[in-house]
């Protein structure tokens, strides 16, 4: 072994560290026929008994009791906290975005096989700028919400979501169609954008879909939830594009 | 109480982030004084390790840094948190609280069950030794401070102190082997022929 060898190993030897049994002995050989090394090997067995003095100075040094009933204060009092003002992080609203995608695609998909509106609906879009007449009738259309109306026979199965499909429009109806929803005897939030991670295509169309919610979803926009009814479900409006991804969702009541 | 003292730091957490007392206190019983020293070790403040060793808990309940025990253990996970509210706090208080080089106020922390009545120059040699010491231990740069402080005071393996403070085992041993040499010379400055730092000469043999 010669001198930068030792000083690999120098450490080890002197804080008496697990290490290979020749090595060890090599290293010791050399600290003893090379005055340099057994010097350093010295001064660094002095740090390790001084550094050694002062670890066992303060071994029993710990916290003031104080941290800990502050601490136990502090955990006690956690729950209270939570309950008054939820903390919601991010990956449950991404996952609260990601359900919302889901739903609008699982929405679109269903209206596309719906056989009657659909091929209705495909029949007034045909062409990408329709004729005025047409649209001018569409405007003027009223929107009937059959749920609204009572028709219980909107949407069959699903117990939980009830769809109400819109028919497909180009971007100047949709605010018209959102006009005439809100001209019922209705009360509805502003709409609230639906974030993507990815960039998504400019909306050129889209469908209004009203859904309903369990009321938690108040939540993830930031609005106030009436503890009292947090098991009944909410009434929503989905703007979806047609691409099938919601954009957007106002809560109405 | 008992039955929690045979938990991991794994379990404890789990059972804490549930609404268990006894596993925060059981938790924070076991790891304390570890994060208490390393803290009042690299700052050299009995203030900023109080305030250190509260905040790790606090971030522990509040959830802060997604702990995921897959990529670390809780160990690694609550020294780190020290260790970046450490270096926070020295650099915030750089210029309000510098470390104090007075040899009486370190002589006066001493623990008195270290000193043998029977051998008082002996007692003045080890008391020096251990004023020297801590003084040159935070004299040293952060990074090389940390490392001494992890290995050879709190007796932590290699590959513990990289998972504490998110390095690789070689980075760890490298600045170990400069702290110390760091060491070495300042203490060898400081006591004169008591401890040799490493010769002018070289040999190769």
């Amino acid at each position: 072994m010669n001198c930068e060898n030792f000083e690999n190993i120098v450490n080890d030897l002197a804080r008496a560290k697990t290490m290979d049994a020749v090595t060890r002995e090599r290293g010791l050989a050399h600290a003893e026929t090379c005055e340099r090394c057994a010097d350093r090997l010295a001064g660094e067995r002095a740090l390790t008994a001084g550094l050694k003095a002062l670890s066992a100075s303060d071994e029993e040094k710990a916290a003031p009791d104080r941290v800990e009933a502050a601490l136990l204060f502090a955990f006690r009092q956690q729950p209270i906290l939570e309950r008054v003002s939820p903390r919601w992080p991010r990956w449950a609203l991404a996952a609260a975005a990601v359900i919302l995608v889901a739903i609008g695609l699982i929405v679109y998909r269903a209206l596309n096989n719906a056989p009657s509106e659909k091929s209705r609906d495909d029949q007034v879009l045909a062409t990408p700028t329709p004729a005025p007449e047409p649209v001018e009738r569409k405007i003027n259309e009223p929107v009937v919400d059959r749920k609204l109306a009572g028709n219980k026979s909107a949407r069959p199965g699903g117990t939980r979501w009830h769809l109400v499909p819109r028919p497909r429009a180009p971007r100047f109806l949709i605010r018209d169609e959102i006009t005439l929803y809100a001209r019922d005897s209705e009360v509805a939030s502003d709409f609230f954008p639906l974030a993507y991670e990815a960039d998504v295509t400019p909306m050129e169309s889209g469908q209004l879909i009203r859904v309903q919610m369990p009321r938690s979803a108040l939540v993830s926009f930031g609005l106030p939830v009436n503890v009292e009814r947090a098991d009944a479900p909410v009434t929503a409006d989905l703007l979806v594009g047609e691409d099938g991804l919601a954009r957007a969702i106002r809560f109405v009541r | 109480m008992a039955m929690h003292l045979s938990l991991s730091d794994d379990e404890l957490l789990r059972l804490l982030r549930a609404g268990d007392e006894n596993a925060f206190l059981t938790l924070y019983r076991r790891r304390q004084g570890g994060l208490y020293r390393f803290a009042l070790r690299m700052s050299g403040s009995e203030a900023i390790a109080e305030d250190v060793t509260q905040e790790v808990f606090m971030a522990l309940m509040r959830g802060d840094g997604h702990y995921d025990s897959s990529r670390g253990s809780c160990q690694a996970y609550l020294y780190g948190v020290a260790r970046n509210q450490v270096l926070r706090r020295l650099e915030k208080d750089r210029f309000l609280t510098p470390i104090s080089d007075n040899d009486e106020e370190q002589d006066a922390s001493t623990p008195d069950g270290l000193i043998a009545l029977t051998d008082p120059l002996g007692d003045l040699t080890r008391k020096e030794v251990i004023v020297s010491v801590r003084q040159a231990v935070l004299a040293l740069p952060a990074h090389y401070r940390e490392v001494v402080v992890l290995c050879d005071l709190g007796e932590m393996s290699y590959a513990e102190a990289a998972a504490a403070l998110g390095c690789a085992v070689g980075t760890v041993r490298s600045r170990l082997h400069r702290a110390r040499a760091l060491l070495v010379e300042k203490l060898h400055a400081h006591q004169g022929a008591d401890i040799k730092p490493a010769g002018a000469a070289n040999c190769f043999v």
